[in-house]
Order: C-alpha cells, then sequence, then structure tokens
C-alpha cells in the first residue's frame, strides 16, 4: 500500500468520475465511509475496503476565491472559487463550481457535475441544486 | 494515571532573538545561533551549560550542535511547522522535569522571506499544503485559504463580516508600533483593513502574517538551577497541548474548540489560574480569523462571540487582555510562535519599555491549530 495519494483508489475514483459516478471509498469491515480516496480505512485501519455511490448531493460548508496564483495559472485562472461540499452521505470533498469564478454561498444545495480539467481528466464540480 | 504538575519546576534562563525581517545572508542555522548567542548571552551561561537541543526549522540537529560547539545529551529537531512550538517546548519542559536534562536550549531559525518561500506552494511540506490529490484537484492551496475557508463558515455561523476582523490587525499593529523590532510599524486603520487586496478571500493582506527572516532561542532550565538568582524568575506555569489531526486536511466543523478545551483545562490546572487571572495574552496570528477561534477555544470568549467581543479594545494595551504586544505574527515577524514566547518572557520581566503591560504576572502562549498548545507563564 501506498499513501493517499499515489493509491489505487485515487485512480479507482477517478474511473467512477469517467463514468459519472461520484464513489466513495467503503470499509468492508466497519462499514466507514469516507472522502478522500485511500487504501486505509481511517477508522479501523482495515485495507478490506470496496465503492458505495453517492447521490451527489450535498451544501456548501464553507467557500474561499483564489486572488492569487498558487497552481498553474493555465489550469486554474483567476479568479476562482474552492467549495467545501458536505455531501448527504456525510464525507467532505473540496471542488470547483461548475462556473469556477461564481461564489456559491455557504448553505447552498447544490448537485455533482462531473468536468474536464485542462490536463485532460474528469474533475468533481458542483452547481446549484434545482 | 494523573498529569504529573510541571508548575514552577521549569524556568526560562534565557531568550534571545536575532533581527527580523529581511535578511538574505543569513541561513536557518546561522540565524539560530545569532539567536542562541543572545540567549545565552541573556541567561549569563557558556555553550557547555547546554545539555539539551531542540531545533525547529533548523533540519540538522546534530549539525547545527557541531556548528556551536555543544554537546548536549540529545538533539533533535522538530518538524518545520508552526503547531511544532508548543510541543517542542513541552518535551523540553518533560525532559528537565524527568531528570533527563537539566538545560535545554530551543533554537528556530528560518530564512523564509529570503528564500522566497511560499506557504502554500508545493514546495512546501510534509502536510495538507503540498500535492495531496484532494487539494490539487481543486486548486485549493496554502494554509491563508484554509483559514479563509475557516472565516467562511464561522461568518455564515456567527454573523461576522471582514470587517469585525480588523480590529485584530488594528489592534497588533498599534503595538508593533511600539516594538523597534517589528518588521511593520506603520499605523493602519479599519479602513485600510478594508481595501487591502484580497489574497484568498474573504481574507485580504492585512488578514495575512508578515513572512520573515529571523531567529529566536530559549532556554530553559531545572527550577534548582536558579535557586538564588538575582531578578525575576519565570516559571513555566502550565503546558498542555491536544489534537484534532483526524480528518485535518479538511477544516474542523468546530474550528478546533474540543482540542484547544482540553489542552487550555489541562494547563489551568496545572497553572492553578485560569482566564481571569491573565495579565495579557500571545496569541498565534497567522492569520487574524485565528486569533477569533483562539480565544473562543481556550476560554476567553463564548463560542461564535469573539468576533463582537474584541471591539471593546479588550486586546489592545491598556484593555483587559493586551494581547500580542509585539505585534505577533501579523506585524512584527511571522517565527511560528516562537517570538510570541519571547515577548511572554520579556513582559514578565517588565522589560518591555512602551509597550509593557503594567505589572504582568502571567501570560497565557496559545496557538489554535489541528495540534493545539497552551502554555502558562509566570513571574515568580
Amino acid at each position: 500500500m501506498k499513501p493517499t495519494d499515489t493509491g489505487l483508489a485515487v485512480a479507482e475514483y477517478r474511473e467512477g468520475l469517467r463514468a459519472g459516478e461520484l464513489r466513495l471509498r467503503r470499509c468492508r469491515c466497519c462499514e466507514a465511509v469516507w472522502l478522500p480516496p485511500s487504501d486505509l480505512c481511517p477508522q479501523c485501519l482495515s485495507q478490506d475496503l470496496d465503492w458505495t455511490l453517492s447521490q451527489g448531493q450535498g451544501v456548501v460548508t464553507a467557500h474561499c476565491q483564489f486572488h492569487r496564483a498558487y497552481y498553474n495559472e493555465a489550469a486554474f485562472p483567476l479568479p476562482y472559487t474552492v467549495l467545501l461540499v458536505e455531501l448527504d452521505e456525510g464525507p467532505r470533498v473540496y471542488a470547483n463550481p461548475v462556473e469556477p469564478s461564481a461564489l456559491l454561498p455557504v448553505g447552498a444545495r447544490v448537485a455533482a457535475r462531473v468536468a474536464t480539467s485542462s490536463a485532460g481528466e474528469p474533475v468533481l464540480r458542483f452547481t446549484v441544486a434545482g | 494515571v494523573g498529569r504529573d504538575s510541571l508548575r514552577g519546576r521549569i524556568v526560562v534562563s534565557g531568550a534571545g532573538t536575532t533581527r527580523f525581517g529581511a535578511l538574505p545572508e543569513w541561513s536557518n542555522a546561522g540565524l539560530g545561533a545569532w539567536a542562541l548567542r543572545e540567549a545565552l548571552d541573556d541567561a549569563g551561561l557558556p555553550t557547555d551549560e547546554i545539555d539539551g537541543l531542540i531545533v525547529a526549522r533548523i533540519a540538522d540537529a546534530g549539525g547545527f550542535a557541531e556548528l556551536c560547539g555543544l554537546n548536549p545529551r540529545f538533539a533533535f529537531s522538530v518538524p518545520p511547522t508552526g503547531r511544532s512550538t508548543g510541543v517542542a517546548i513541552e518535551q523540553a519542559a518533560l525532559a528537565i522535569a524527568s531528570g533527563r536534562a537539566r538545560r535545554i536550549a530551543l533554537v528556530y531559525g528560518n530564512d523564509g522571506k529570503s528564500a522566497g518561500a511560499r506557504y502554500g506552494a508545493k514546495d512546501i511540506a510534509p502536510g495538507p499544503y503540498s500535492e495531496r490529490f484532494h487539494w490539487a484537484e481543486a486548486g485549493l492551496s496554502s494554509p491563508g485559504a484554509f483559514h479563509a475557508l475557516m472565516f467562511s463558515r464561522y461568518a455564515a455561523e456567527s454573523g461576522a463580516q471582514h470587517r469585525d476582523l480588523a480590529e485584530i490587525a488594528v489592534a497588533f499593529r498599534a503595538h508593533a508600533a511600539l516594538n523597534e523590532e517589528a518588521v511593520l510599524r506603520k499605523p493602519i486603520t479599519a479602513q485600510d483593513h478594508a481595501h487591502a487586496r484580497p489574497i484568498v478571500s474573504p481574507l485580504q493582506l492585512l488578514d495575512y502574517c508578515v513572512v520573515s527572516d529571523g531567529g529566536v532561542a530559549l532556554i530553559l532550565s531545572d527550577a534548582a538551577l536558579e535557586e538564588g538568582r538575582p531578578g525575576p524568575r519565570i516559571s513555566l506555569m502550565g503546558c498542555a497541548q491536544s489534537g484534532r489531526l483526524a480528518d485535518s486536511s479538511f477544516p474542523p466543523p468546530d474550528y478546533w474548540r474540543d482540542a484547544m478545551a482540553r489542552a487550555a483545562q489541562d494547563s489551568y490546572a496545572e497553572a492553578g489560574v485560569g482566564p481571569a487571572d491573565m495579565s495579557g495574552l500571545m496569541i498565534y496570528d497567522n492569520f487574524t480569523p485565528t486569533v477569533l477561534f483562539a480565544l473562543e477555544g481556550f476560554g476567553y470568549s463564548k463560542p461564535l462571540e469573539a468576533w463582537r467581543d474584541i471591539q471593546d479594545g479588550r486586546l489592545r494595551l491598556g484593555g483587559r487582555w493586551p494581547s500580542n504586544t509585539s505585534g505577533g505574527h501579523l506585524s512584527e515577524a511571522f517565527l511560528q510562535g516562537w517570538a510570541l514566547h519571547v515577548e511572554a518572557v520579556r513582559q514578565l520581566r517588565g522589560t518591555c519599555g512602551a509597550r509593557q503591560i503594567p505589572g504582568a504576572e502571567l501570560i497565557h502562549v496559545m496557538a489554535a491549530a489541528p495540534q493545539p498548545s497552551s502554555i502558562i507563564y509566570g513571574v515568580q
């Protein structure tokens, strides 16, 4: 097993997005459900893991907007918003809005969408639900 | 098993600082050595009295000991994170209290400004600010962004607005104006705070600390070694930490309040004091909202009320709890908590001149973080 960033879990999570699914890591031993995907249960340390699907609905619990580039500006033109979304199933995710500079308010109900990053990878985004 | 009390068993024998700001000719170790020399001079001790060494942001403890000609029983480095400052001090205190060492030098050197350190850029590792998949994917980076997220939630929950943070930046800058060593001394107003350029909103430039080069050293000693020494004796009265590390690449929904409450309770019990007894506070202020989280977590305000409480000027000199009298990280220099400990010692010695808290007897140094720490110093 490798650390979170290089584990198989991330690749499988991305495969899910490519198929239009938001996969949540699930422990077969203790039934914990979490993100970001990793290869170790953060509740019982089991490696007997599978996936469950999120309905892709949640609420914005925090947001911020970058006016300074820390990452490649071509990938993230300024300004851009980062949302912290708490999914209805419990796990939290960071994601940009579908319209990256939109500042969706804290408390807003949002729905997941899948977009393609400048690197050609499928990425999770959110738009106001409804 | 209960906690063995450290109260009164550890004293601060020496405190030293370098100049702060842009010091491009100095390395981390060089800044640390400069600060150590100042601390030894302050303590009136030769280097061969040091029998323990803990270095911070200086990668190689053994190399540093060689540079300074030290032969400590142990030498190790702690990670270059602000949360490690309280950890290092508590470990030093525990080593002395258990007789493993009698005089420990804690040495910090930071060449970050001249080295072009960008806290939150990809070269900052380990931790959530490096290339963590779920951060990088959304373009999330930087400790400032993390605190911006936390403040956005705090604002929605409490009714606070960005302008309510101005008092923190303005008060600490007013203190820095009285501190010749501070990097930023020009007084600012709430209007300046409101009109500063956004960095990661809702935070703007004057909500961010001032990245600086500098070194800090403290010498902690077994109190028995200091018997009969003239002058005020500065003791460690209470010391505790806690952790909220699980899931810590996300903002804690309680702003680390539970973890801080545990550290507060342990340190207050050890010192036999509480918030009402404190002469002044040194609050880890990497960003303005952190001050609110700390005030609430360590019991100086009720949850979600600190933003309103501070508007009465309580954090200013002459207020109920003068805080960060040096200017803190926001205006003196961002030295990851270390210089706040030195300021606490100098306040208790009564050597702070124009920024002195009259009759200071107890100073509480606190940090809101995934690993909060609470350290109380007193005059004996």
